[in-house]
């Protein structure tokens, strides 16, 4: 696998996550279930959470105009566990939202945008350690 | 020795059961031609609120016809309310800005600590615009009427304070109906009078505050951010409580 294939699937993880997360709160808005405001805040809390991983892999695409690298064989495991640890931190976040989606349309289930978006910060802030070296090695250099 | 003694003394007197009653003596007057008799003062205090008093008392004056209480306005010679209010004093005047007749300052019953969870706005909370009703005599029964479907509708009462001239009923919020599953829409409302007097009719006064929150946003919302759906519901049941406040209306 190529090192761009690599980069660009991290890349897709993550963008797949963030646009869930905002799929969802726009669809809970538009049941009428949270308030503009809300929507708002909601939307800013993703983005914020998302904005640091989201620049380390623009800014490590956009640094090399020409990714020639190749993961090696002894690269795939790093590259696997890069994925799941990826795909676990997205989950993180994005299984809060979809319980927010149910609770908009279940009105017999209790939930607040406020909680959501304690979660989100919480969260976001201790599990950055997931990301972090993946990141760092997927991203950082040009080959 | 002695502070065994003088310790065993106090654990002595502390373990000594005192004599309990749920009315205390400088909580009842009497005497020619009158009495009072205050039955529960329950004191709420709430961090950061103002204490409320909620007062239950009943009262006759054999030689008139009325009284006046302040916050509570043209009442009956005899009666029995229940209420809450900022001051735990109770007085009679023979009419308004009149004669104080009796007064009392009754002691709390109880004192329960930050168990005030009714969100009961300030009179300075409500907008100036008003729906303006009027009350046909006897003048005297629109507290009685007013408590009886105030109580039927926001059963945790409501707060009396005695601004000026007016007397003002502030009830706590309650919820509202709305075809809107998704919404949280509350009332409170403030009764006031009296205005006027004129045409042998007494004007009374209806303000409320709605507001409303989608059901997953927490966050209040008022004046222009409420939805349609809650006004409407708003205005649907101001016209059930008046019809109903009209109704209990009753000859002396």
């Amino acid at each position: 696998m190529s090192l761009s294939r690599a980069r660009a699937t991290m890349l897709a993880v993550f963008l797949a996550g963030f646009l869930a997360q905002a799929a969802m709160t726009i669809l809970v808005f538009l049941k009428q279930a949270i308030s503009s405001a809300d929507l708002v805040n909601l939307l800013t809390e993703s983005l914020s959470v998302y904005s640091v991983p989201m620049a380390v892999m623009l800014g490590g695409l956009f640094a090399s105009r020409k990714i020639s690298g190749r993961i090696s064989a002894k690269n795939h495991t790093p590259f696997l566990m890069a994925l799941v640890l990826a795909v676990v931190w997205n989950a993180l976040l994005v299984w809060r939202f979809a319980t927010f989606v149910y609770a908009g349309f279940n009105t017999a289930v209790d939930d607040s945008a406020d909680k959501v978006s304690a979660y989100v910060d919480q969260i976001a802030k201790v599990s950055s350690f997931l990301i972090a070296g993946a990141l760092a090695y997927f991203f950082s250099g040009t080959s | 020795m002695k502070l065994v003694f003088l310790a065993s003394l106090f654990l002595g007197i502390a373990a000594f059961p005192a004599p309990q009653s749920d009315v205390l003596p400088q909580n009842q007057a009497s005497g020619d031609g009158y009495r009072i008799n205050v039955q529960r003062v329950i004191k709420r205090s709430a961090p950061g609120a103002q204490p409320t008093f909620e007062i239950t008392y009943d009262y006759e004056f054999k030689n008139r016809s009325s009284v006046y209480v302040p916050g509570l306005g043209s009442a009956p010679a005899k009666g029995s309310f229940t209420y809450k209010t900022f001051e735990p004093r109770l007085e009679f005047l023979d009419q308004p800005n009149g004669r104080v007749i009796q007064s009392l300052s009754p002691s709390p019953t109880l004192a329960e600590m930050g168990t005030d969870s009714t969100d009961t706005p300030r009179q300075s909370d409500f907008p100036a615009a008003a729906r303006v009703e009027y009350w046909k005599p006897p003048f005297t029964t629109f507290p009685g009427a007013a408590a009886a479907v105030i109580q039927r509708y926001f059963p945790f009462g409501y707060i009396t304070q005695g601004i000026g001239n007016t007397n003002y009923y502030i009830t706590h919020y309650r919820g509202l109906q709305t075809p809107n599953a998704q919404l949280r829409s509350q009332i409170a409302l403030m009764i006031s009078q009296p205005y006027s007097l004129a045409d042998d009719k007494l004007e009374y006064h209806v303000q409320f505050i709605a507001r409303d929150h989608p059901r997953l946003s927490p966050t209040m919302r008022y004046a222009d951010d409420r939805s349609q759906l809650t006004l409407d519901a708003a205005r649907t049941f101001i016209d059930r409580f008046l019809s109903d406040l009209n109704a209990a209306r009753s000859p002396q």
